[in-house]
């Protein structure tokens, strides 16, 4: 039970910082972001005490929550992505006037939720974690009432989420309905076994139950969506979920599809081939003609949800290895770009056109430097954490036989350098004399999260072993 | 000397960019200079070594494969002191007054270690990481620095590179998994075959591996016709970076097809080899060909260099002794010819306010030390015996005649063309009636005496005593070539 406790924590946390919200006057809302800090660096202080030593079965209530490696690696990464988001969010609600306590409280419900899921063995898990996370979302999306974007924004999450999550349940009753069990492991072992029409419900079923997880990892054709929802949202909050609802739903399939459903890989492995190669090449694609940096790195999540996909169907031990640390390396630098947006989100202007990054890097070095080494690091270009992430996962899809696949990737991300490197020549390219935008202060502390991401993405780019063998003790299911 | 002197080869220049948050703006050239010029000793001192090559390997990421290797022989080292002078001299050829100084010498630093490492390095993802990070910082050099449409210029360079890399990264991991995905080292990929029948029209795995390794030498080279890039780039880069890139950073291609294609997948290149080498034949008389039609001096010397790049893939995709040998010998002489030329025409363009060969003429009164440099240097590039350029150039004649009439007819078509263009450079800048301005002081400075001299000296040494260099190359070549 003691490696379930960083997700009590968490919640515990959720709840104090919940009632704390009806004592904390308007305008000093800031506490509450300590209060949540605290619980959450407990909690993340638990994850490494309470690790399970190394292939212990870890299961609990039934078995329909793990406390393994596999889950606590992520919920180590969520822990630090939400303390990061903690960190950046204050001095930008600020600036928006949008100071409100639930802005924390329904941050921390979405990281109890991704942290669920991760921990999910039992599909009634899977779908509780999935609409904790995703509920805080909607709310959170729409959080900048004033502005027509974000309503939008917010308002269309929740259609295109519900729908998808309409999906994914009918899929796991189907699933029910075929096996006989809600158990993921159970359900793995019957798959392949199966004849008549039970078979075909499973099998309808298991396709459904993909198409719900690839709605909320923005994959391509399920991920239409995503650009209108990350150009409206608040910053900070994209910065969250871009990372969080992604990482969150790659485990989920991860665990279910690459671990649980293994045995019946060919009954999945072709939709889900077609989606992750959508994906990258759609995601590439529409990334070419965005002028706007939110939706262009929207378009581009798009594209990494299939990369990360690729680790999904390469499976197997170097599967997982390669996929957990891609996505620990995804959420560093994808968070980091969204934090620079962050920074530079003024009243009025939520997006970032890239044309107002012109010279960026030489009046600010720290921030365009970092968002630089982010762009080079999503383009999957050395000395950066993007290219491990990238040669360790096309490892796995060569080594697994995937090769056409892989030969798409390598498509995508050559389509992908115009619209990464696009923005570095804008971050260096002088503007012309008298037209350089104001420089407004950046906040101090989003500028030390933004630089412990960059530094990280960078770390790992040279010296990628420590994550590599904590990719490795997350990997044993 | 120790395996330590690897890594003050590789990380002396990289020691000095971050040094230089310390130092003034002002001394920033200065503290670049001296750190490229440790690098350069401790690069002769392996060099000295290469008989028996200084060796290092260390784990960098065992679970996956990844070694830290490191090891200069004769090949590496004579590229890799190259690269520390070249960058030097490219420092000492930077304005004094040149603004963000600190930024442009950092970068150029960089640069220097990252194309050591990718010239030492011995392991496959090793040899990856130094190769893409020998370019970004050229990209955000031109960028910041370059002329022109400047944006487009450096994007342009980026992507046709790193499309190339990208296929490269590819063919490594088919490589490492058909090596039994144990190991990314050059020592253990030696040789290895990917095996697997025809995929695409035909092409088995081991073509097309080798096929994704040529690409991206081939566009870094650049050989015809994947140049797309190097006009643009070669014409908005500012001097100093010209130099390093031209110099220097482009050798990377040839080497990748001289230390990996030939080094790892021999029999594959065997096979390709008539293809390649046909290509380096057409690429040495259209790149002399479009330097004849140039007006803007800094293209056309842009241009000299496609053809003579040309001329050393067609010796290393040849596979003769006397090919591969004169190419190595020339890959030397070229990095020496053209940042010497490259100079050049950034000193004009400094003077003259202008880089066309139609306005400028007769500069050889103002400047009598420049005219005498720019005339060894012109001769040297136009391959005259007694200097440098004539040594390679002859040996990949020599070669190329083994292997085909009609290549030959073409490299030889090339070395007429090539007299041509090195006196219309020479004449059209130089000789002919003064301009009106030709009071005014057109001579090098002291500073640029110190970027020519040493290059001009290297032509002469290397044009009237090759022969050390020569049997040192001649030798390494021999043995990658006996598995043939």
């Amino acid at each position: 039970m003691f490696s379930l406790s960083p997700l009590f924590a968490v919640a515990g946390t959720f709840l104090v910082v919940m009632l704390a919200d009806t004592f904390v006057p308007e305008g000093r809302k800031v506490r509450l972001a300590w209060i949540a800090g605290v619980g959450l660096v407990v909690a993340l202080a638990l994850v490494f005490v309470a690790a399970p030593p190394a292939g212990a079965a870890a299961q609990f209530f039934n078995g329909t929550v793990a406390g393994d490696s596999f889950a606590l690696f992520f919920q180590a990464l969520f822990l630090l992505l939400t303390l990061a988001v903690l960190v950046l969010s204050p001095a930008y609600l600020r600036r928006r006037g949008i100071d409100h306590g639930e802005y924390y409280v329904l941050l921390v419900a979405s990281l109890l939720g991704m942290m669920v899921l991760v921990a999910a063995t039992n599909l009634m898990t899977v779908f509780i974690g999935i609409e904790l996370l995703s509920i805080s979302l909607y709310v959170l999306s729409g959080f900048l009432r004033s502005e027509e974007a974000s309503q939008e924004a917010g308002l269309k999450y929740l259609l295109m989420g519900g729908f998808a999550s309409g999906f994914l349940l009918y899929g796991m009753a189907l699933l029910y309905g075929g096996t006989g069990a809600t158990d993921i492991v159970t359900i793995g072992h019957r798959l392949g076994s199966l004849h008549g029409d039970n078979a075909v419900f499973a099998l309808a079923g298991v396709a459904l139950v993909l198409v719900g997880l690839a709605f909320k990892s923005s994959a391509a054709p399920f991920h239409a969506w995503t650009p209108d929802v990350y150009q409206g949202a608040p910053a900070p909050v994209v910065a969250f979920m871009s990372v969080g609802t992604k990482v969150a739903a790659i485990a989920a399939f991860l665990r279910v599809f690459a671990g649980s459903f293994a045995a019946a890989y060919s009954h999945w492995s072709l939709l889900l081939g077609a989606v992750a190669a959508a994906s990258m090449l759609v995601g590439a694609v529409g990334a070419l003609r965005q002028d706007e940096l939110k939706r262009m790195l929207a378009y581009s999540s798009i594209a990494q949800a299939g990369y990360l996909l690729l680790a999904v169907l390469a499976g197997g031990q170097q599967g997982l290895v390669s996929g957990l640390f891609f996505l620990a390396v995804y959420g560093f630098m994808t968070f980091g770009a969204f934090a620079v947006v962050t920074l530079l989100s003024r009243a009025g202007r939520e997006g970032v056109p890239i044309q107002s990054l012109r010279g960026l890097g030489l009046r600010e070095p720290l921030a365009g430097g970092a968002l630089a080494v982010f762009m080079i690091s999503l383009a999957g270009l050395p000395p950066t954490a993007g290219f491990m992430g990238k040669l360790f996962v096309f490892r796995a899809a060569i080594g697994a036989g995937l090769g056409g696949l892989t030969l798409v990737a390598i498509v995508a991300s050559a389509i992908s350098l115009y619209y990464y490197l696009r923005v570095v020549v804008a971050l260096f390219t002088p503007g012309e004399a008298g037209q350089e935008p104001e420089v407004a202060e950046l906040d101090p502390w989003g500028m030390g999260a933004v630089g412990a991401a960059a530094t990280l993405t960078l770390l790992i780019g040279i010296f990628p072993g420590l994550l590599y063998q904590l990719a490795q003790r997350g990997s044993l299911l | 000397m120790s395996e330590w002197t690897l890594l003050a080869v590789l990380f002396t220049p990289l020691v000095a960019a971050i040094l230089l948050f310390r130092v003034p703006a002002g001394q920033a050239r200065a503290l670049g200079v001296a750190g490229s010029l440790v690098a350069l000793f401790f690069a002769v001192v392996a060099f000295a070594e290469a008989a028996h090559p200084l060796a290092l390997s260390a784990s960098w990421l065992d679970a996956a494969g990844l070694n830290f290797s490191l090891s200069v022989d004769g090949v590496s080292g004579s590229l890799v002191g190259l690269n520390c002078l070249v960058t030097a001299l490219a420092l000492v050829a930077m304005p004094a007054a040149a603004p963000r100084a600190r930024l442009q010498v950092g970068l150029l630093l960089v640069t220097e270690t990252a194309t050591s490492g990718a010239l030492i390095a011995r392991d496959l993802v090793l040899f990856f990481v130094f190769w893409e990070l020998a370019l970004l910082p050229i990209f955000i050099l031109i960028a910041v620095f370059g002329e022109g449409r400047r944006g487009y210029a450096a994007l342009k360079l980026i992507i046709y590179t790193s499309c190339g890399s990208l296929a490269m990264l590819l063919a490594i991991i088919t490589l490492y998994v058909a090596g039994g995905a144990s190991s990314f080292s050059f020592a253990h990929l030696a040789g290895v075959r990917p095996g697997g029948g025809a995929l695409l029209g035909g092409l088995g795995v081991a073509d097309l591996t080798f096929l994704g390794f040529a690409l991206a030498f081939a566009i870094k080279t650049p050989l015809f016709p994947l140049h797309g890039w190097l006009a643009d780039a070669y014409r908005a880069a500012p001097t100093p970076v010209v130099m390093v890139l031209a110099g220097v950073v482009s050798k990377l291609g040839p080497y990748g097809f001289y230390r990996v294609a030939l080094g790892l997948m021999p029999a594959t290149m065997q096979r390709w080899s008539p293809l390649l080498m046909t290509l380096g034949a057409i690429g040495i008389v259209y790149g002399a060909l479009m330097a004849l039609r140039q007006d803007d001096v800094k293209l056309a010397i842009a241009y000299i260099s496609l053809s003579h790049m040309g001329f050393i893939t067609l010796g290393i995709v040849g596979l003769t002794q006397a090919g591969v040998s004169g190419a190595l010998v020339q890959m030397f002489n070229h990095g020496v010819l053209i940042a010497a030329l490259f100079y050049v025409s950034g000193h004009v363009e400094a003077v003259k306010g202008t880089r066309s060969l139609a306005r400028i003429s007769g500069m050889a009164r103002g400047a009598p030390g420049l005219a005498a440099l720019f005339l060894v240097v012109a001769l040297g590039t136009l391959g005259l015996p007694g200097l440098n350029g004539f040594v390679g150039e002859y040996m990949i004649l020599l070669g190329t005649f083994t292997r085909s009439w009609l290549l030959l007819g073409l490299a030889a078509g090339g070395v007429v063309l090539a007299a041509w263009y090195s006196l219309r450079l020479y004449q059209g800048l130089m000789n002919g009636p003064p301009g009106e301005d030709s009071g005014q002081r057109v001579d090098l400075t002291t500073a640029g005496a110190w970027v020519l001299v040493p290059l001009v000296a290297l032509v002469i040494v290397i044009g009237v005593y090759p022969a050390p260099l020569l049997n040192l190359l001649a030798a390494e070549a021999g043995r990658l070539l006996a598995v043939l």
